[in-house]
């Protein structure tokens, strides 16, 4: 990698400063397990490289009532999967970062940097936006949150700007009734990528009533994939088995999938009807918020 | 007590758990520089330019080489290959697959190296290309090499006569019996065909290459599991002497026959010998995957069967796709040829085995040398034939076993025969019935779609046979020196098998020397004696041989120089926990350093060389095929969701025959191995190609080797030995070719799906089950 110049900004401000003095040329760097590859093979080549290494106060988990768990952009995913805090708050969104990749890669991999690389085939993007989380994104302009149902716009694109570094990542409490679920398929070796990623959020009354439910699958498509029509069908029904299949062949039929390496587009219509089902079933054999 | 027998730990254990063993990997020379090698980015094309001159002015670069340096008028061709001098250091006129090294810079660094890379400019023609090896053989497809390229007379035996034959690289022919007379005899004759795709053997240390040429002599350190044969080819490449061409090897991190010819030997050597310093060059991971593979093949299986279900012919066409150079794939298709009627007897047999070119990535020798492609077809064909006669596919194998004394296929007479102890461990350990044969299962009297279940089990027990590389030659050398320790020499390379442990283990015993007073070496051609090759299962049993001859030469020695000075005859005298003893007389006896003491010598020698004889004619395929066979079995129980197509392992149990066992321990870890990496050819892995002939899943995010969570929930290994001291049988591989089929068998009998081309996805498993599905409602 010749002739790279490697920008270590000190603060965020500094590092907004650069970034927007850069613009195009430069590329953030956190924990640099998916930045490294895309370097090494050649498939960016920016003139300079931005590190928010020293950038620690980026590193924190938090949680604040009426707010939900604030995780900091530089936060190892591992860090976030094994917090008490989070393991307490929200179960299914630990054993989501758990999934990702295997432990050293989770060591070094930063929470910000996955959701900012967009990568389709990553497992905590489709959670995310079932959780109806947000980011907190800054630049020279000020700071501005996103929700993740708008920041993922393609392969390996999201609405952040050339010169904006994702800061926080906000994932608001689930209510006392909500139960949910996160079910990673993989059709390899259990540390291959998700053929399918399915993650299920039900917010339940105590009569078994489903108020509210946000299906969202990953790994099948460019972007997480939300049905609204489908999700629509259970709102005030009982989420019996043939509603559940009714809501699984509508997400079927309306995703267009994708076909690579672990499955073709037309497994892959197979395979959202079985685990959009399965993640349904699962979240509601859950217990409160997964546990 | 003996020390051969016990499950002793590896002597190198807690080198490799702390970082400790020197691999060539992290072996530096003061001066060094980086080597890179430029690729073809195209299947098939003419060079018509190739401009290094940019490249060369770069500072920091020393050295850019291209087909300029080995053009007709100077004295190297760099030229070479084992069966055909079809390979180049460099292409010349023309590239044959994506990632053939066009050309290579040597520089200060691995940066400016890559730099380099990008200034050489060249010019291509594209040309048409094939990639499959039936499309290969079909008339009007593009040549690989037209004309044929030159053929080593060492190996006119193994190619056949072929002058006019397109791609097919090498045709073994076995034939035995009246293979028309048998099918005419036949009840039922069944047909099928079988496919096996590009795999990477993924050793963790990739190929790496030191070469340093200096006065007159060329030394290579590098990551090989066949110094002396490395030596050879490339002393003939240099045009110099042995004695001037030394080859040192270190500890292996892996190799699974990847590390089995010359590979960046010629490429780093000129490119040393070209720029006056030492070079290294280490492959990235990509670059793996364009230097060697699994071959390829598609293998058609005819068989004729009695009702009663006894064999009775067996023909086979079968296709190894050898890429676009030769390397040794004609050995691959003969070794596979020669045993395609499996451990069965089959009184008709004809076998046509070909290596076929095709614009693909050269295959090579991965742990099983064809024999994993040949079971996969043979054993799920049995399964299959064992259904069309409502059979019991285990009772099926029983009947039709080879037994001791009878006439292989091959000519020759069996002995110490194990399958009928092996299948009995195989069945009982997943507690086989009859009943777990799909078409026996009475809850699948009516259809899948009729059960209300979404997950289904089902077992296999499956058998292997596989000759050992015949004939080979193992030499050893037992230095003891004045302390009373032990010095053995070989060319043996540890690559992970434990070959140090148990080489220790047969030296101690064999020369009465405490394990502690061992020491094993490195392999070094200037140092170390001749060893053919570390492949095909054969150090323990090849080397181990020729260490016990080395033994007895030892001891011989010893007891001549100790009868002396005792003044006895040294056939009065024995050797007893270490010293050389009359016999009889235990008081009077001699230490190993008192006799060396009193011999005033510094060290004595002791040698041996073990050499099997055999080989196979060319027109039938008689005559020795291995100096003894190894024989394995494996049985499975697997978990298939008929939702999904996903594939659970639930257990695994490989029987192995294992003559003498050394080292229990290692042969278990040998054997759990051997189904890990058969685990993994059998549900994902695959080399997969776009369509210009590119692999696409280059790197280890997208192409996948099982990790240890993909392992069986419960892997127990049975290890038959000999009654007695028997011969010692390798292990290596042998348990690898059962696993595929085993684990395809058991998916059919849980879901009744059959897939006979790998990996066994479980998106083909879905599509088989939908398929099925709407067969039966058809039918019913």
């Amino acid at each position: 990698m010749p002739n790279i110049k490697l920008l270590q900004p000190t603060s965020i401000q500094e590092a907004v400063s650069m970034l927007s003095e850069h613009r195009d040329d430069a590329k953030i760097i956190a924990g640099g397990t998916a930045m490294v590859i895309m370097l090494r093979n050649r498939l960016i080549a920016p003139s300079a490289l931005l590190s928010l290494g020293r950038l620690q106060n980026l590193r924190y988990i938090r949680h604040e009532p009426g707010i939900g768990l604030r995780i900091g952009a530089l936060t190892a995913i591992r860090e976030a999967e094994v917090s008490p805090l989070v393991r307490e708050k929200n179960p299914t969104l630990a054993q989501t970062f758990g999934e990702v990749a295997n432990v050293r890669v989770r060591n070094t991999a930063t929470v910000g940097g996955n959701l900012s690389e967009a990568d389709y085939a990553s497992d905590p993007p489709c959670v995310l936006v079932a959780m109806r989380a947000r980011v907190k994104a800054n630049s020279v302009r000020g700071e501005r949150e996103i929700p993740l149902t708008e920041l993922f716009q393609g392969f390996y694109e999201t609405s952040l700007a050339p010169d904006e570094v994702l800061t926080e990542l906000i994932i608001p409490d689930p209510s006392p009734t909500t139960r949910s679920a996160y079910i990673r398929y993989v059709t390899r070796s259990s540390e291959d990528r998700p053929c399918v990623g399915l993650a299920a959020v039900l917010d339940m009354e105590p009569d078994g009533i489903c108020k509210d439910m946000r299906v969202v699958a990953g790994a099948v498509a460019s972007t997480p994939q939300e049905v609204q029509s489908a999700e629509t069908l259970a709102r005030g029904q009982r989420l019996t088995d043939k509603l559940t299949k009714e809501i699984a062949d509508a997400y079927s039929s309306a995703i267009d999938p994708i076909s690579d390496m672990r499955g073709s587009d037309w497994y892959r219509k197979q395979m959202i009807r079985v685990f959009v089902r399965r993640a349904i079933q699962k979240a509601l054999a859950s217990g409160r918020n997964g546990t | 007590m003996s020390i051969v027998g016990q499950s002793i730990g590896m002597l190198d254990g807690h080198d490799r758990v702390t970082g400790r063993i020197p691999y060539v990997l992290n072996f530096e020379v003061p001066g060094m520089l980086v080597g890179r090698i430029l690729r073809s980015p195209f299947a098939h094309a003419r060079i018509t330019a190739v401009d290094g001159s940019r490249a060369e002015q770069l500072p920091g670069v020393s050295t850019v080489l291209t087909r300029a340096d080995f053009a007709p008028q100077t004295p190297i061709k760099g030229v070479y290959g084992r069966v055909f001098r079809d390979q180049r250091v460099v292409a010349a006129e023309k590239v044959r697959f994506v990632g053939e090294p066009v050309a290579a810079v040597a520089a200060v660094g691995e940066e400016r190296a890559d730099e380099a890379l990008s200034l050489i400019k060249v010019e291509y023609e594209e040309l048409p290309a094939v990639f499959d090896e039936e499309e290969a053989l079909k008339p009007g497809s593009p040549l690989v090499h037209d004309p044929r390229p030159q053929l080593d007379p060492a190996f006119s035996s193994l190619v056949g006569n072929l002058s006019d034959a397109g791609n097919i690289c090498s045709h073994f022919k076995l034939r035995h019996g009246d293979v028309e007379r048998g099918f005419a005899e036949a009840d039922f004759v069944f047909e099928d065909t079988f496919r096996s795709p590009a795999v990477q053997h993924v050793p963790l240390e990739p190929h790496v290459t030191v070469a340093h040429y200096a006065n007159g002599k060329l030394t290579i350190w590098t990551s090989t599991q066949m110094p002396h044969a490395i030596r050879a080819q490339m002393a003939s490449l240099f045009n110099l002497p042995l004695t001037r061409v030394r080859v040192i090897t270190q500890t292996l991190g892996g190799g699974f026959g990847s590390k089995g010819s010359l590979r960046l030997e010629p490429i780093t050597s000129f490119l040393a010998w070209k720029a006056n310093r030492p070079v290294k060059i280490t492959l990235q991971r990509e670059e793996e995957f364009v230097t060697v593979c699994k071959h390829p093949a598609t293998i058609h299986l005819k068989t004729g069967v009695m009702k009663d279900g006894i064999l009775v012919a067996r023909q086979v066409r079968a296709l190894f796709n050898t890429g676009a150079y030769t390397d040794i794939g004609p050995i691959v298709a003969r070794n596979a040829g020669s045993a395609m009627s499996g451990p069965y007897r089959t009184p008709h047999v004809r076998i046509d085995s070909y290596a076929v070119w095709a614009h693909v990535v050269p295959a090579g020798a991965l742990r099983g040398f064809g024999v994993p492609q040949a079971v996969w077809a043979y054993e799920s064909q049995m399964d299959m034939i064992a259904e069309r006669l409502g059979l019991d596919p285990v009772e099926f194998r029983r009947k039709n076993i080879v037994r001791d004394g009878d006439h292989y296929a091959t000519g020759e007479k069996l002995e110490g025969v194990h399958y009928e102890e092996l299948l009995r461990r195989a069945a009982a350990s997943v507690n086989w019935a009859p009943e777990e044969a799909y078409w026996r299962k009475k809850s699948f009297a009516g259809s899948m779609s009729a059960s209300q279940k979404k997950v289904h089990r089902g077992k296999a027990v499956t058998l292997v046979i596989k000759a050992t590389i015949t004939p080979s030659t193992s030499t050893a050398v037992l230095k003891l020196n004045a302390d009373g320790s032990l010095n053995v020499l070989t060319s043996s390379v540890e690559i992970g098998q434990g070959a140090k442990t148990v080489l220790a283990q047969i030296a101690s015993d064999a020369a009465q020397i405490p394990l502690e007073k061992v020491l094993v070496s490195e392999p070094d051609t200037d140092l170390t004696p001749y060893d053919q090759q570390t492949s095909s299962s054969r150090t323990t049993f090849s080397m181990g041989s020729a260490i016990v001859l080395a033994a007895k030469d030892l001891t011989r020695k010893l007891m001549d120089l100790a009868g002396e000075f005792l003044e006895v005859s040294a056939d009065d005298l024995t050797l007893r926990e270490g010293k050389v003893e009359v016999r009889g007389v235990p008081e009077r006896s001699l230490g190993y350093a008192d006799i060396l003491r009193r011999a005033c010598r510094g060290d004595l020698i002791g040698e041996g060389a073990f050499t099997t004889q055999g080989g196979l004619d060319l027109e039938m395929g008689q005559g020795i095929g291995s100096v003894h066979w190894h024989q394995a079995a494996a049985a499975c129980e697997v978990e298939v969701d008929t939702e999904t197509g996903k594939v659970t392992v639930l257990r695994f149990h490989p029987s192995v025959f294992a003559g003498r066992v050394v080292n229990p321990r290692l042969c278990e870890l040998q054997t759990e191995g051997s189904t890990f990496f058969g685990l993994g050819q059998a549900l994902f892995e695959e080399m997969m190609y776009d369509d210009n002939g590119q692999v696409v899943n280059r790197n280890l995010g997208d192409y996948m080797i099982p990790s240890f969570e993909d392992g069986p929930l419960e892997l127990r290994v049975t290890l038959l030995e000999h009654e007695g001291a028997g011969e010692i049988h390798g292990i290596g591989e042998t348990s690898l070719p059962p696993v595929m089929p085993a684990i395809a068998n058991a998916i059919y009998n849980a879901v009744g799906v059959r897939i006979k081309d790998l990996p066994i996805t479980p998106e083909k498993i879905l599509r088989g089950l939908k398929e099925k599905n709407i067969a039966e409602v058809q039918h019913f």
